[in-house]
C-alpha cells in the first residue's frame, strides 16, 4: 500500500500506542479522585500539558484538551459569539468545513460572516483591514489549508489585529501541526488534533490564551479546565504529548526531506502537459495538488485506489466528490477543479512510494491513451 | 412567488448567498422555504439539483420558473428575478 493521504489522517505510531497501553495499563484511574493512585494520573496529565505547553511556547493553563480539532474550532467560535455583543466574523474559504459550518450556524443566529479576499490563496491585507469594523470580534484563518496546502502568513495577521481593540485571532493549526515551525505569540486561539499527529483520533486541543474568555461548550463536571467538562482522558492527553515528542523533535529536517519528495514528484509530473499544479509557492512540502486535464477526480482516485494507491479528492459547496470549488476558487478553471486530486505525503514516505506512484500515474496515462 | 432555499452549513458559498438573498428579499417579500442538503435529504431529493450548492428554486403557480445556482453577486441575482 501507498498512503499518500496523511492530511486527512495518519496512522498511530506505534510508539504512540505503546504508551498508550503502558498508561492505561498503570494509571486509568479518574485523575479526579483522591487516592494516590489517582493522583499518579493526574501528574501525567500534568506532565503531558507541560510539555504541549512548551512545545507551543504558552502556558500550561492555556492548554484545553478536546475530542479532536473540529470541537476545539466550535469551542473557540461559538465560545467567543456567545460572549459577546459583537456579531462581525471575519474567515476565509479555505476553512475546514467544521470551521465554516460553525460560522454557517451562527449566521443562522444573526452573525454576519466575511469572507477575506486571497491573493496567490494566501490572505489579502487590504482586505482584511476593509473587513474590519466596530462590530467585529474574531478573524478566523486556518494556518494550513487541507486542499492546497498554502501557509497563511498567521503571525502577520495575528500583528495586524493587535492594532484593533476587541478582536480575537483563532487559527485552525491542524494542517501545520508538526510540518512546520508554529509561532502563537500573536494568535489568541488555535486547535488542532492528534491524529494528525500519528496520535488518535478522539484527542486534540484548543490552545486559549489566558485573557481570552469564552462560554464552554460542554458544561459538567471537573476537568482539567473550566472551558471543556468531562473526565480527563489520562491515556489520549498522554498520548498527545507522545505524539508531540515524536514529530516535535525533527521539523526542520523532516521539512526538508519531505520537500525533496514533492521536488521529485513534481520533478516527474512535468513531463505530462495535462498534469496542472495546483499548490503554489506558499504550500507546505507535504501536500501537492495536481489537476489531471481529461480525466475525473474520482476516476483517478479509483484508478489509483485498485492499485492500492491512496489519495484524497476534496471538495467544498460540491455535492459529489469530482468538483473542488476551493481549486475553481483559486483558479477560475472549471476543468481544473474537476480533475484535482491531493497528494499528502510526510516524513514517513519513502523515495520508492514516489518512484512507484509516478510509474503507475505513467500507466495510467499510457492506458487511457 | 415562493422560493425553494437548499444549502447545506459546510459550504461557504451558501453563506455568502444568504446574505445577499435575504438583503434581496427584504425588497422582494418572497416566500422562502429552506432546506438543508444534510439535515432534509427527503426534501431536497425532490429538486434533482446538480453539483453545486446553494440552490434557488423560484416557483410561481407551483411551476419552476427559474433556478439560481452557486455564488453570484446582488446585481446579477435581481437581473436573474428580474427576468421572470
Amino acid at each position: 500500500m501507498i498512503y499518500f493521504d496523511y492530511s486527512a489522517t495518519t496512522k498511530t505510531d506505534e510508539r504512540v500506542l505503546k504508551r498508550f497501553n503502558e498508561i492505561n495499563e498503570k494509571y486509568f484511574f479518574n485523575p479526579n479522585s483522591s487516592y494516590n493512585e489517582a493522583l499518579k494520573s493526574k501528574e501525567i496529565i500534568i506532565d503531558a500539558t507541560n510539555t504541549l505547553a512548551s512545545f507551543f511556547n504558552v502556558n500550561p493553563t492555556e492548554v484545553i484538551y478536546t475530542s479532536g480539532a473540529s470541537e476545539a474550532n466550535n469551542t473557540a467560535i461559538k465560545g467567543l459569539a456567545f460572549n459577546t455583543n459583537k456579531k462581525h466574523i471575519i474567515t476565509t474559504k479555505l476553512e475546514h468545513s467544521s470551521v465554516v459550518s460553525t460560522m454557517n450556524y451562527l449566521q443562522s443566529l444573526g452573525y454576519k460572516i466575511d469572507f477575506v479576499n486571497l491573493k496567490d490563496g494566501r490572505v489579502d491585507f487590504d482586505s482584511l483591514k476593509l473587513l474590519i469594523n466596530e462590530d467585529t470580534f474574531l478573524v478566523s484563518v486556518c494556518a494550513v489549508d487541507s486542499e492546497m496546502g498554502i501557509r497563511q502568513p498567521i503571525e502577520e495577521i495575528g500583528e495586524l489585529l493587535k492594532n484593533y481593540e476587541d478582536i480575537y485571532f483563532h487559527s485552525d493549526i491542524t494542517q501545520a501541526v508538526g510540518k512546520v515551525n508554529i509561532d502563537l505569540t500573536n494568535v489568541d486561539l488555535a486547535s488542532f488534533s492528534g491524529h494528525k499527529i500519528f496520535g488518535f483520533k478522539g484527542i486534540g486541543a484548543l490552545i486559549k490564551k489566558d485573557y481570552v474568555k469564552l462560554i464552554p461548550l460542554i458544561h459538567g463536571g471537573k476537568s482539567t479546565t473550566i472551558y471543556r467538562s468531562g473526565t480527563p482522558q489520562t491515556e489520549l492527553i498522554d498520548s498527545l504529548k507522545t505524539s508531540i515528542d515524536l514529530i516535535g523533535q525533527d521539523i526542520d529536517k523532516n521539512y526538508q526531506y519531505v520537500a525533496s519528495l514533492k521536488d521529485r514528484l513534481i520533478g516527474g509530473l512535468k513531463k505530462y502537459q495535462n498534469i496542472k499544479i495546483n499548490s503554489n509557492k506558499y504550500s507546505i512540502p507535504n501536500i501537492l495538488n495536481i489537476s489531471i486535464l481529461g480525466y475525473n477526480s474520482n476516476s483517478i482516485q479509483r484508478y489509483l485506489a485498485s492499485k492500492n494507491i491512496f489519495v484524497s479528492t476534496k471538495t467544498a459547496c460540491a455535492l459529489n466528490d469530482d468538483y473542488s470549488l476551493v481549486i475553481n476558487y483559486i483558479y477560475d478553471d472549471l476543468e481544473r477543479a474537476s480533475s484535482s486530486i491531493r497528494i499528502s505525503l510526510s516524513y514517513k514516505t519513502t523515495i520508492e512510494e514516489v518512484d512507484e506512484f509516478l510509474s503507475i500515474l505513467d500507466g495510467m496515462l499510457n492506458e487511457s491513451n | 412567488m415562493r422560493v425553494i432555499k437548499l444549502t447545506a452549513l459546510w459550504c461557504p458559498s451558501c453563506i455568502i448567498m444568504n446574505k445577499i438573498f435575504d438583503d434581496i428579499n427584504k425588497e422582494y417579500n418572497f416566500e422562502v422555504i429552506s432546506y438543508d442538503y444534510d439535515f432534509d435529504n427527503d426534501e431536497v431529493s425532490k429538486y434533482n439539483i446538480g453539483k453545486i450548492l446553494p440552490v434557488f428554486i423560484f416557483l410561481k403557480d407551483n411551476k419552476e420558473v427559474l433556478r439560481i445556482i452557486g455564488e453570484k453577486d446582488k446585481q446579477e441575482f435581481i437581473n436573474l428575478i428580474k427576468e421572470v
